[in-house]
């Protein structure tokens, strides 16, 4: 069904037209909230309470990109998820450790075609570069997952973050470079191709 | 020995990549390139951080986050099941109501003040129609006598009239305390002026104790009657012959047809303001009722 009938809908207390939205988006919102907390719980969360968010502010949607207007709100949801670690410093700031097996499932991780060293590599990839990520400051953090994660445009990415273009820019360029500073210190975790530094293809 | 590059040189390599730069500035970063190493190897190496991010597998979510109606309660229920008609029909009712109130309240007291100005006024008429009536003819007199009185309800019921205009007198006296403080010393040279008004032609038909006994609460007694038969509504001046009328109106007898003949004549003319009085506040509360019930049904509706 048409995705503006659907929110129509909602708006008018039809819950069930909700809910075909939120299986629509909740892989994306889902996502957007992981990179930003790097803890499935956490992540799992704040995607719950965006999506009730959302629902009871349906009336302050007016238009555009669906996607983009729910991706502002678990961003924001996000940060407050932040904030409230910073207040309670027992919590720790980088749930994920070497040893850590839980913190990222190896379920979507594995692409059925690839070889399990192959697999094991891209794992351990992936932590690695959601270690850098949860180095980040929030607003770094935020702009990269939305951009270079998410796919989102410039445009897009202001919308979310409800800032200027040229503030997404330099955000973003930060945000690639210090996760660049930090992928060096992984470099034998990383495959030949991506090795930062070699002159490799990509 | 590389230079080193600026924040900025990186935030325009960072839009390149992306396609994010102007022509001009795209240009520009394309001709510092091929010069400059650098600037070359910094982009190389934004590209392969770029493409790493990008490698990032999507993370499904480990679960449905459907809504459930107690997750959204019923706050949100409020939020979108109103339709936005109701919040209009909500805000006509509310300012209906308060229109209609305040219509009433005018009603009631531009009818309150009536008897306050046909007092003061009704000794001139009284006293200019004292002038005429020695000089009317007597056929005048019985011409109005043959005013059929059946459009007087009160001068068809000869038996107990006084009880009745007691009554209402008392009723309009305690109003009339409220509203007007003092009406008996109004009241008071009305009734003398009727008192020597009528002689000439009614002494015979009207029999003095009744009248003397009604005369303190006849003024007092007209708004109620004029709002029975035929009200005027307020700046009508009174004249005598309302004045005789009201009084004649409900306890005289039909010996007193004379002097409540002229009445209905007279009678008919002003209730054109009270009308519109009365349609107002009918529409008002017509207003009120029908609005405030929808905006009760989708009230009712929403909250199932």
């Amino acid at each position: 069904m048409d995705e503006q009938v659907l929110i129509h809908d909602a708006r008018n207390g039809d819950l069930d037209a909700f809910n075909r939205l939120v299986l629509a988006y909740q892989d994306r919102v889902y996502h957007q909230a992981y990179r930003m907390l790097s803890d499935p719980a956490m992540a799992a969360d704040a995607t719950q309470e965006a999506f009730i968010s959302a629902y009871r502010k349906l009336n302050t949607y007016r238009g555009g990109s669906f996607l983009a207007w729910l991706l502002r709100i678990v961003t924001n949801a996000c940060y407050d998820e932040l904030r409230r670690r910073q207040r309670r410093p027992t919590v720790p700031l980088e749930p994920i450790d070497d040893d850590n097996q839980e913190v990222e499932s190896p379920r979507w991780m594995v692409d059925p075609g690839e070889s399990p060293e192959e697999a094991a590599e891209r794992l351990e990839l992936g932590r690695a570069i959601q270690r850098c990520l949860s180095k980040l400051g929030p607003d770094f953090r935020a702009v990269a997952v939305l951009v270079d994660i998410q796919g989102l445009d410039y445009q897009e990415a202001a919308q979310v973050l409800g800032c200027a273009l040229g503030t997404v820019k330099s955000r973003l360029a930060r945000a690639r470079l210090s996760i660049k500073d930090c992928l060096r210190g992984f470099r034998e975790l990383l495959p030949a191709i991506f090795r930062l530094g070699d002159e490799g293809v990509i | 020995m590389k230079p080193q590059l600026s924040h900025r040189d990186y935030e325009q390599i960072s839009s390149y990549l992306d396609g994010g730069l102007k022509p001009k500035e795209r240009a520009r970063v394309e001709a510092r390139l091929q010069s400059d190493d650098a600037l070359q190897a910094a982009l190389q190496e934004m590209r392969k951080t770029r493409s790493l991010l990008r490698s990032l597998p999507r993370v499904r979510s480990p679960r449905n986050f459907t809504l459930t109606p107690a997750m959204v309660g019923k706050p949100v229920t409020r939020l979108g099941l109103y339709p936005r008609s109701y919040y209009t029909l909500r805000l006509s009712a509310v300012l209906s109501s308060v229109l209609l109130v305040c219509v009433l309240i005018g009603d009631f007291l531009t009818s309150g003040l009536r008897p306050a100005m046909m007092l003061t006024m009704a000794p001139v008429p009284v006293q200019a129609q004292l002038t005429v009536l020695p000089a009317a003819s007597q056929a005048m007199v019985e011409a109005l006598k043959e005013i059929p009185p059946s459009e007087e309800g009160g001068v068809q019921a000869p038996s107990a009239p006084m009880p009745t205009a007691t009554v209402a007198a008392d009723m309009f006296a305690a109003n009339v305390q409220a509203t007007q403080p003092p009406p008996a010393p109004i009241a008071v040279p009305t009734a003398m002026v009727l008192e020597a008004a009528q002689p000439k032609q009614a002494v015979e038909t009207l029999p003095p104790s009744p009248l003397g006994a009604e005369v303190p609460s006849m003024p007092a007694f007209v708004p109620y009657e004029a709002e029975t038969t035929a009200p005027a509504m307020v700046a009508a001046p009174p004249s005598a012959e309302i004045t005789v009328t009201t009084i004649a109106g409900i306890p005289l007898t039909s010996e007193q047809k004379p002097e409540t003949g002229l009445l209905p004549a007279k009678q008919v003319q002003p209730p054109a303001d009270r009308y519109t009085w009365r349609i107002i506040e009918v529409l008002l509360a017509l207003t009120v009722l029908v609005t405030g019930l929808t905006a009760l049904t989708f009230h009712k509706r929403a909250n199932r």
